[in-house]
């Protein structure tokens, strides 16, 4: 079971402003506290922001690597949080609307750059674009992250359904984020998951929830990674959870 | 040419009909058999309608004389046959220079293929190829070196593609080919495998041909029809040409998160919305 080959998980949520960036981030940073070997892909190609959350500046991006010659591996940067680290560009509206070869480039050579780590995370865009899509495929673990607001049940429902007509997925980890206890994120997870179960005709997996805390925001703020900065808080505590249960993965 | 005999059904053994019909020698058009008429050079096709593809029969129904009724004579019937041959061969579906199928033919295969990817949800791809600068050995060869290196490229496509895929003659030096159950990723691939064969061919760096393709890929989601379909690898392929030609580009669908909430349906809204009103009512009282 040794050569199984990399866990690659994308995160995605529909919606925007779900959280996550900031929950790549926080699992990956657990990850790496363990011992793993993380990548984080910003694949948030036109709006990066991973960049923003972890502080950092970097100076090529996946626009180098569609657009330039370079090799995905001379982009990826280290962090000081443990993981690696491939950034994508902010504002390039060139990046936004990619062509299919162009996304094709980009996995090939991240497929190969995957393999040097035990886990991979792709932090995908808002919406339900291509490149999401395409992604979602790379991937071999697709992570759903909601909240309780309405948009976002509709558009992480809308997401999952569409990975499932286009490819074929029929199994879907949640996160529950900014949840006010474990109990409505179980009974939020329960909702959606019968849903799915009666209109797409499979069950969703429980992957974790993560508090609401005042701390998050002001960590984001900050740049800090909120499982460094407040390593005991519980929402970092719920990151950590989630954390374990993906080792499993391996 | 063979002469073509349509049956209703299979004559039976010691039928009369079946017995001007001496021997079965091979299959030709899908379920067709070809026969030898006893004390007659004709060679016949007895095709029998069950076993006809619908594409076929559309064509068969254009012959006024296609059905010979088992009553009928079949040897009566010859001269009214030899005429509806010539037609059928004007309603060939091979292109008679390459050997590939020509354009009448993709045309209705397409849409079969559209048919089929509605009913069973796997995409089709369509590659539009155009050879670059081929007039170069037109003008400086002559057509028939032109002819001889359109032949070449056309084998060397049919060597290129997999059993599943149809490759045809657009016309002129453009061709295509229609990739049945294929996402657009395996398309590219198969499309560079195209460019890379068309740059082997003997004479063709000299003269600096080179192929530009364009693709389109058809989804369940698409709402496209024949022409739109391959207005897109069209388009895709004068990508490819401004790109400054020997290049693959790519036309389809691209999902905007209004049309990926479109796929969520009233009755899936309504679900979600009464979970949206049960968390939010629980918490609320929670809160307070």
């Amino acid at each position: 079971m040794e050569n199984k080959g990399p866990v690659i998980a994308s995160i995605s949520s529909g919606k925007g402003g779900v959280g996550k960036t900031f929950v790549s981030v926080n699992i990956a940073a657990c990850l790496a506290q363990q011992g793993k070997k993380v990548l984080v892909v910003d694949c948030d190609l036109g709006l990066a922001n991973v960049d923003v959350m972890i502080g950092v500046n970097p100076r090529f991006t996946l626009k180098e690597v569609v657009f330039g010659d370079m090799d995905v591996n001379d982009v990826a940067i280290q962090t000081r949080y443990g993981f690696d680290f491939v950034p994508a560009s902010s504002g390039a509206a060139e990046m936004v609307q990619l062509m299919y070869e162009d996304i094709e480039k980009i996995k090939e050579t991240l497929g190969k750059l995957a393999q040097q780590y035990d886990l991979v995370i792709l932090d995908t865009g808002a919406g339900i674009s291509e490149s999401v899509l395409q992604f979602n495929l790379f991937a071999n673990k697709n992570v759903i992250v909601l909240n309780r607001e309405l948009t976002s049940l509709t558009d992480a429902y809308a997401t999952i359904k569409v990975i499932y007509q286009t490819f074929g997925r029929d199994s879907f980890n949640i996160i529950v984020n900014t949840t006010r206890s474990e109990e409505e994120a179980k009974k939020i997870f329960n909702h959606i998951g019968s849903i799915c179960n009666r209109f797409l005709g499979f069950p969703l997996h429980y992957l974790g929830h993560i508090v609401y805390d005042e701390v998050v925001p002001r960590s984001i703020m900050k740049q800090e990674v909120l499982v460094h900065s407040h390593n005991q808080s519980p929402p970092a505590i719920h990151c950590s959870a989630i954390a374990e249960k993906m080792v499993n993965w391996q | 040419m063979p002469i073509i005999i349509l049956m209703n059904r299979a004559p039976l053994p010691d039928d009369a009909q079946s017995r001007t019909i001496a021997e079965i020698l091979s299959k030709s058009l899908s379920g067709g058999q070809l026969a030898r008429i006893k004390g007659s050079e004709s060679r016949a096709m007895l095709v029998l309608l069950d076993h006809l593809s619908l594409y076929e029969r559309q064509l068969l129904e254009k012959s006024p004389h296609r059905v010979i009724d088992l009553e009928d004579d079949p040897l009566k019937t010859i001269v009214e046959l030899q005429e509806e041959n010539a037609l059928l061969r004007s309603m060939a579906l091979i292109d008679n220079l390459t050997g590939l199928y020509n354009n009448r033919f993709f045309r209705l295969q397409l849409e079969t293929e559209m048919a089929r990817t509605r009913r069973t949800g796997l995409p089709c791809c369509l590659l539009m190829i155009d050879l670059d600068n081929f007039k170069m050995i037109n003008d400086t060869l002559g057509h028939l070196e032109g002819d001889r290196f359109l032949i070449q490229v056309a084998r060397t496509f049919s060597q290129c593609v997999r059993a599943i895929d149809i490759v045809c003659r657009y016309g002129g030096d453009e061709f295509v080919a229609i990739l049945p159950s294929t996402r657009i990723f395996v398309a590219i691939r198969i499309a560079n495998r195209f460019k890379k064969a068309v740059s082997e061919i003997p004479g063709a760096s000299g003269y600096n041909v080179s192929a530009s393709i364009g693709i389109s890929e058809f989804t369940v989601s698409s709402p496209w029809d024949v022409n739109d379909f391959i207005q897109a690898a069209d388009s895709a392929m004068y990508d490819a040409k401004s790109k400054g030609r020997n290049q693959v580009s790519t036309r389809g669908r691209y999902i905007s998160i209004n049309q990926g909430l479109e796929s969520v349906n009233p009755e899936e809204r309504k679900a979600i919305f009464s979970v949206y009103e049960k968390v939010q009512n629980q918490g609320d009282s929670d809160g307070e």
